[in-house]
């Protein structure tokens, strides 16, 4: 009855929204650079990803925010070959020996929207909703949230409770492929028509003629939250997030190498991945005040069941260097642990097993960041900011289940990622 | 199972001695009064102080790892991972 109630103040303080009060008007705009190197000396993908953000702020726990973000990434990518000392061709291009296979057309743009807004519903509590359309070439998704936020023991605890739900839909390039199938198949590759779904599902998902073609995923999302400030200088929050997917989860771009005894490739299929996923997050922040600075440490832990499990740690310190200029060094490292399915490749003397994926993002890993924002307020309504990352992943270059000349090989070079952000923010 | 738990471990253990550098006395509950909050209300105190750089962090992070989320709920998806 108390949430009915609550719901019912919702929908009516959304509604009077845009009755006049003394707003700000903030905006923030970025523009992030990033590009990828191996250790082979391979360019990989570049990203330019510009955002704004603009926001009208009524008050604290009072605001409707809508952001529209770009993204342009060319550049070459892991099809999830492995590298092998011949020269192995992938129709579209042919990989050098020793090399890392890269699909060199890896080509796409990406135009999202989001709307949020918080409003308060009582002295003590408020939500916070929101809505998402994004668009690619080849993927398409809308999805929409909504959280309650109730404070307690005089505000000094906030607890959170929210959920999300958002419904994607995968076309790729060259339609769909059965799973398994060889990659000199291409023939009659599948192409997403309403026919075809059954037959090539590589796990789920319904096909449908209308706005978002292609093979549906869905994800369902729930969130606990609870924040306590500790003391004058000491913030504390701890989240708990679910989220279940179901749904075309496979890759439609990556494939494995089928090895023969020797361990060069005789084949290249295509990967497949469950259709289902349950994640699950347990994520702490800590934040504390030392004189003008503050500290800021996440941890996270994550797990699912592909097998993915993964302990994150983030270390922000906030400089402040007078009433103009901070600095913000910024260290992360997420140690990531291999999905039961993921395979460097497949023999050629096994039957196929139910699911199998090279894609590196699902093996064993670290990854880590070194970086950091210098920010410089102008004055009160002016502010800039200028981000610079170095984030590298590294893997087991030569697992114990390499073979024959794959042992010979680099099955995981290191990948060196820079990020650059330029921002302006500020309210008019 | 073993070696996650000793890294687990070993990084608590460090994030207690940074949490040790910033003051015991920043770990000591105390009733905090509204007129007491200023330091709280700082800019660099919120849980995500530049919301845009954050959320551009995290679309790579999304895009190169099998791990995501833990922040909240919401936000577009994309066919990058």
């Amino acid at each position: 009855m108390q949430l009915k109630k609550k719901l019912g103040l919702a929908v009516c303080s959304l509604l009077t929204a845009t009755q006049s009060q003394a707003a700000d008007w903030l905006y923030d705009a970025s523009v992030l650079n990033y590009s990828e190197k191996d250790s082979q000396q391979q360019n990989r993908v570049s990203v330019v990803e510009p955002v704004l953000s603009i926001t009208k702020q009524n008050a604290v726990d009072d605001y409707v925010q809508f952001q529209v973000i770009y993204d342009s990434l060319t550049g070459a990518s892991p099809n999830g070959a492995n590298a092998s000392s011949v020269a192995q061709n992938f129709n579209r291009f042919i990989a050098r020996p020793g090399f890392t296979p890269l699909d060199p057309a890896f080509n796409d743009n990406r135009v999202a929207f989001n709307l949020n807004w918080l409003k308060p519903l009582d002295r003590t509590s408020r939500y916070q909703a929101g809505l998402s359309f994004s668009t690619e070439t080849d993927y398409k998704s809308v999805a929409g949230n909504l959280s309650l936020l109730e404070d307690f023991d005089h505000k000094r605890t906030t607890l959170t409770i929210g959920g999300a739900y958002s419904y994607d839909a995968v076309n790729p390039h060259g339609g769909f492929h059965d799973p398994f199938t060889s990659i000199y198949a291409v023939a009659t590759p599948v192409t997403p028509t309403a026919q075809t779904v059954t037959s090539a599902s590589g796990g789920g998902g319904n096909q449908e003629q209308s706005l978002f073609p292609g093979k549906i995923k869905q994800t369902f999302e729930g969130i606990v939250g609870i924040s306590r400030v500790l003391n004058r200088f000491t913030l504390l929050n701890v989240n708990y997030g679910i989220s279940y997917l179901t749904g075309y989860q496979t890759d439609p771009y990556k494939l494995i190498s089928v090895i023969d005894a020797g361990g060069f490739p005789v084949d290249y299929v295509w990967e497949k991945r469950p259709d289902t996923r349950l994640k699950q997050t347990v994520k702490t922040s800590f934040i504390t005040a030392i004189g003008k600075d503050s500290l800021h440490l996440d941890y996270r832990y994550y797990w699912d069941d592909w097998g993915v499990s993964t302990n994150t740690y983030d270390v922000k310190y906030h400089f402040s260097m007078g009433s103009h200029l901070y600095v913000v060094p910024h260290y992360r490292l997420s140690d990531q642990s291999k999905a039961d399915f993921f395979r460097i490749s497949l023999n050629q003397s096994q039957p196929d097993p139910a699911y199998a994926s090279a894609d590196y993002r699902l093996g064993d890993m670290k990854t880590t960041t070194y970086g950091g924002m210098i920010g410089y307020r102008w004055n009160s309504k002016l502010e800039f900011t200028a981000n610079i990352e170095q984030i590298t992943q590294t893997g087991n270059s030569y697992p114990v289940e390499a073979i024959g000349d794959q042992r010979n090989n680099d099955m995981f070079p290191d990948l060196k990622f820079w990020s650059l952000t330029f921002g302006v923010r500020g309210k008019w | 199972m073993k070696k996650y738990f000793r890294k687990t471990l070993s990084w608590l253990l460090m994030v207690i001695a940074g949490i040790g550098i910033a003051g015991c006395s920043h770990l000591q509950p105390q009733a905090v009064k509204p007129w007491q909050r200023g330091v709280l209300a700082r800019a660099d105190m919120a849980l995500t102080p530049n919301p845009v750089q954050q959320g551009l962090d995290e679309h790579i992070y999304f895009s190169k790892e099998a791990a995501s989320g833990g922040s909240g709920v919401g936000g577009g998806g994309c066919g990058c991972n």
